[in-house]
């Protein structure tokens, strides 16, 4: 697992090394391995080196059903990412592999020191992937966007470093790693506050409402890859966050669940309206992550086995149809160099091909049963529903709203009468174009036909999440 | 040879199939949409024919946890997918001719079969959940359907409209849905038809209900389905006449023992059924456009069908199915023709004398047009008299469905009179190939259908009175007018579409989502910018006291080491003469030292 890391930060490293007309090459080649070395780790897998002996800390990676599911999305992500950006410089190849070595080191290390590492070290390739090859108003997006994650870094570092000394009080033992932590006696009003803490750093990730005003700015600056990235991956580690820390290590606080649950189906809500109001095509985009991103917390504050389990589909359904929807606005942008969706309109006279994938993705976005978002939603509303039967009902007016702005997205840009004659000229997809999508329209398919397969791998993580909630 | 009632689930696949290859292959393949609905007509009928001991079942593959992919065929299952690729079969065959020439002939093509294949995945499905995808799949191939035509002004819009009052239908489906899964465990039919009732299972059915509405345009969703016909007429055969918008009354049919049990939702659902049936009856009399006529007296017909379930009477509201499914899609059809031979006319004031320009399509639209009407013998008067029948316990909503029926044979009237009779004001041709031949065996079906249902016990009163009221208001039909006032407001259409427009489009996603905008941007952004701007605060305050205290520490041990280091820089000059003096003393002094000691 560890070649997981390695592989793609070596690599990053050594692109520099080859001619510049041969690095993007390169790096696809790093992609590509990478991308099959995680899917090919077995699940269950656990490798532990030593690091930091003195402060207790070590290089413990441990794969099972949510890791697996994540590392895999990232390499995929992460290649066709690249396969979407052939005319950037190295450096953009060299930052997005870096990215992906931070990404696959959070999903998988179990010791918090390395976690938190690797959590603030995905910031730094991402804040120059946006500020340097961003779009007009880059410098202020990556800095909103540096800033708002590093003020939920510190709490949540605060958080990772109180676990940390409660525990060595009472053990004498100092360790990050997360299975004896669980075992740290907290009193009740103290684990509030870490989970607090916690809350915070994974909130501003996710982002929950009401920390999500970066999260607009940066996705509309941010190039093709970096939006792809950040929705499909970066995300998601505030997601796993909470999945993976809060509820085991912050059982009895994180009982404490209403509060959260109320602000998933106000973002569901929240976002989804927001939509309607939105000139930019990407900006649109972004906005709708914030509602499908509330979806996946309702599930996880359901606290029960399908809202879980549903939360964790959902945040590879929404990866893989956000990333394609990102990629789909990039291939656009390319051809006529504007977000507006004002400037479309009627392309799918000239880009049948993009037309028909369009739909797809977005069909799969808003939830359409044999598509994958359809699975992971249900299976949240089934959680959310024996939970609380009041949000599952509010979320359910937030798929009539997805419908409602993602067909008027559709309306706008794809049909209607040409209004502006360049459109007509725009070519239709080509072969690399079809490359990136076909992985993206297979996967949203399979899992909506067949979805048997994740839910089997999630089951056990699931349970053992829910043994540390209700022993 | 492979056995076709057990793999009766095969069905659907096949138009699946087709419409798959033709996406693929685009060009040149159109042909295989018919030949897949045919083979699923085929396979239906062989698996109808069949000699069978009971329901089949079939079960595919494990979906979602507990909701497993399972189909499911019994008498009710099958009788739709007759219906479904029947009928979809001759309005496949009609199109070929009717979309000669289209632009995107493929891509019609292509839509046609999956609604076909969705459309027989909801009859032959085993649970609530299964049976949603093909709900939320018909909805979907609808709305691409009606937006076929997709570079015409209105279009785009009123195919949003169709998806979004479905979808807001199938939220409510969804939710009773949850509330049944929850509930019971499963989603089963055989469950949900076994459950004992209970406050959480009546507000399931009534959710179910509110689903139901948004899929067969009844009250309070009706207003998408006369907006959508901005499609290609044989979609409005096929998807908002015969087959679609039936799909709540099977729902009902499908669940009939469990409607039983919740006798509060039947008689909800049969009220709505009658209202909704009484108000599209009056605005199709003021229409003048012939398909918008037709989707609202599609509305009052599923009303009357929503009347019947409610009210458990599931035979007599899939009798009416089948028969408005013959004389309905004949009606689009002819209308189709009438459309095609005046070059896209569609105003019945800009039609008239076309008897004897197309005789043919003539004779068959009165056939449908009788029928709908109810003329006794005819399949419509049969149907609807099972209806009448069913409603007999309940003398108010038994006045209102044969008020709808009176008012059914007017509108009815009115319409043929004024396409068919009077001045001749437009050049017509009449249809041929396919347009015209593929409408035999729905005339046949308009004619005949009615002898095959379930016929109610003889009611001389029921008979007599239903038999009055159509002919009465085909007699009426003929020089109707309608005083200006009262026609001016049905021309709004009681306001129903208005009001929504007022509230969902301009206020809540116009004004609405802007001021939301603004909010975002300004308050919630501000509320951020206070915290980044406290932390700044912070570190400005950390680097103040880095300054002073921290870097005061580093400098005060520097500035103690430079005093003390002074006197040796002294030393270090760097001049060779210096050097040269201070190791000429050293050496002065050691030797004098020695010299002492």
């Amino acid at each position: 697992m560890i070649t997981l890391l390695l592989l793609p930060a070596l690599g990053a490293l050594a692109l520099f090394a080859f001619p510049r007309r041969l690095a993007w090459f390169g790096s696809l080649t790093l992609a590509a391995a990478t991308l099959l070395a995680a899917a090919t780790v077995p699940v269950d897998a656990v490798e532990r080196y030593r690091w930091l002996p003195s402060l207790g800390a070590q290089l413990l990676f441990v794969n099972d059903g949510i890791s697996y599911l994540l590392i895999v999305l990232t390499a995929l992500m992460t290649l066709l990412g690249l396969l979407a950006s052939p005319a950037q410089p190295r450096l953009f190849h060299a930052m997005l592999l870096l990215l992906s070595a931070g990404c696959h080191g959070v999903f998988l290390s179990r010791d918090l020191l390395v976690f938190f590492i690797c959590f603030e070290a995905v910031l730094i390739p991402m804040y120059f992937l946006i500020g340097i090859y961003g779009a007009e108003d880059r410098r202020r997006a990556a800095l909103k966007f540096f800033l708002f994650t590093l003020a939920g870094s510190i709490a949540l570092l605060l958080g990772i470093l109180t676990l940390y000394f409660e525990h060595a009080r009472h053990t004498g033992l100092f360790t990050f790693e997360f299975a004896p932590l669980l075992a740290t006696p907290l009193p009740l009003s103290l684990e509030r506050i870490v989970f607090w803490a916690f809350f915070l750093g994974f909130a501003i990730k996710i982002p929950m409402f009401p920390f999500h005003s970066w999260l607009p700015d940066a996705h509309t600056q941010a190039p093709t890859a970096a939006s792809v990235l950040l929705a499909a991956v970066l995300l998601k580690m505030g997601t796993y966050g909470f999945v993976r820390f809060s509820l085991p290590l912050l059982p009895r606080a994180s009982l404490d669940s209403s509060l959260l649950l109320a602000l998933s189906v106000f973002a569901i809500l929240y976002g989804g309206w927001l939509c309607l109001a939105q000139t930019d095509w990407k900006r649109l985009i972004a906005y709708s992550s914030i509602s499908h991103l509330g979806f996946c917390t309702l599930g996880i504050f359901s606290l029960n086995a399908p809202g879980l389990t549903g939360a964790l589909l959902q945040q590879i359904n929404h990866g893989i149809s956000t990333g394609l929807l990102f990629l789909l606005m990039g291939f656009a942008y390319d051809r006529r160099h504007t977000r507006l969706i004002a400037d479309y309109g009627g392309l799918s006279k000239s880009m049948p091909g993009f037309a028909a994938v369009f739909m797809v993705a977005l069909l799969g976005s808003i939830g359409l049963p044999l598509l994958n978002g359809f699975t992971g939603e249900f299976t949240i509303l089934r959680g959310a529903f024996a939970a609380q039967p009041l949000a599952a009902a509010l979320a359910l007016i937030g798929i009539i709203l997805a419908a409602g702005y993602m067909l008027s997205l559709y309306r706008h840009t794809m049909l209607g009468a040409v209004r502006h004659p360049v459109n007509l000229t725009l070519p239709d997809l080509n072969p690399r174009e079809w490359l990136i999508v076909t992985p993206l329209l297979v996967w949203s398919v399979a899992i909506g036909i067949y979805p048997a397969p994740y839910f089997a791998l999630l089951s056990r993580p699931v349970e053992q999440i829910l043994e540390r909630l209700h022993p | 040879m492979v056995n076709l009632v057990s793999n009766f689930w095969w069905i659907p696949l096949y138009p699946l199939i087709g419409a798959a290859l033709i996406a693929f292959f685009r060009r040149g393949v159109s042909f295989l949409a018919p030949a897949a609905v045919s083979l699923s007509f085929l396979h239906g009928l062989a698996v109808w024919l069949s000699p069978r001991s009971g329901p089949l079942d079939h079960t595919l593959s494990q979906w979602m946890p507990g909701l497993p992919m399972a189909f499911h065929a019994d008498a009710l299952s099958l009788l739709m997918v007759l219906i479904i690729s029947g009928i979809g079969l001759l309005i496949h065959l009609y199109s070929l001719s009717y979309m000669a020439g289209e632009d995107g002939f493929w891509r019609y093509f292509a839509c046609l079969n999956l609604f076909v294949f969705f459309m027989l995945l909801l009859v032959l499905a085993n649970n609530l959940i299964f049976l949603f995808a093909g709900w939320e799949g018909v909805g979907l191939a609808s709305y691409l359907l009606i937006g076929f035509h997709h570079d015409r002004p209105t279009v785009n819009r009123n195919a949003n409209k169709a998806f979004l009052y479905n979808r807001a239908g199938d939220a409510g489906f969804l939710l009773g849905a949850l509330i049944l899964l929850d509930s019971l465990g499963s989603v089963d039919f055989s469950v949900i038809n076994a459950a004992p009732a209970t406050s959480a299972t009546l507000a399931a059915a009534l959710l179910l209900a509110f689903g139901a509405t948004g899929k067969s345009a009844q009250l309070p969703l009706f207003v998408w389905l006369p907006d959508a016909m901005v499609g290609p007429t044989p979609v409005s055969a096929l998807i908002h006449a015969a087959t679609m918008v039936t799909a709540g009354i099977y729902l009902f049919a499908r669940l009939q023992p469990f409607l039983l049990a919740h006798p509060e939702a039947g008689l909800l659902i049969a009220s709505l059924g009658a209202i909704t049936s009484l108000l599209a009856a009056t605005i199709a009399l003021v229409e003048n456009d012939i398909k918008r006529i037709l989707a609202y007296s599609t509305v009052s017909q599923l009303g009357l069908m929503f009347l019947a379930a409610g009210l458990g009477a599931a035979s007599a509201a899939m009798f009416h199915v089948a028969t408005h499914a013959f004389f309905k899609a004949l009606l689009f059809l002819t209308a189709g023709n009438i459309i095609h031979g005046l070059r896209g006319e569609q105003d019945i004031r800009f039609m008239g004398g076309l008897h004897d320009k197309m005789p043919w399509t003539f004779r068959l639209m009165t056939l449908a047009g009788l029928s709908l009407a109810g003329l006794p013998g005819l399949a419509g008067f049969f149907s609807k008299e099972a209806i009448l029948h069913a409603a007999a316990a309940h003398p108010l909503l038994l006045a209102m469905a044969l008020l709808s029926a009176f008012l059914t044979a007017l509108y009815t009237s009115r319409m043929l009179w004024a396409v068919f009779y009077g001045s001749y004001r437009r050049e017509a041709h009449e249809a041929h190939g396919f347009m015209l031949h593929s409408l035999w065996p729905l005339g046949l079906g308009s004619a005949l259908a009615g002898f095959f249902g379930p016929h109610p016990p003889l009611s001389w009163p029921l008979l007599l009175a239903s038999a009055t009221a159509s002919l009465g208001g085909l007699y009426f039909g003929r020089n109707i007018r309608i005083p200006g006032l009262i026609e001016a407001f049905l021309k709004r259409r009681w306001f129903v579409s208005e009001a929504y427009e007022l509230v969902l489009v301009t206020g809540l996603t116009h004004h609405g989502s802007r001021l939301l905008l603004w909010f975002d941007l300004h308050i919630i952004d501000s509320f951020n910018r206070f915290l980044t701007t406290l932390a700044s605060l912070l570190s400005s305050l950390a680097s103040l006291f880095d300054r002073l205290v921290v870097d005061g520490l580093v400098h005060l041990i520097a500035f103690t080491t430079e005093l003390l280091s002074y006197p040796l820089r002294l030393l270090q000059s760097g001049r060779i003469h210096h050097y040269a003096l201070v190791l000429l003393l050293t050496l002065a002094l050691t030797l004098g030292w020695y010299r002492l000691a």
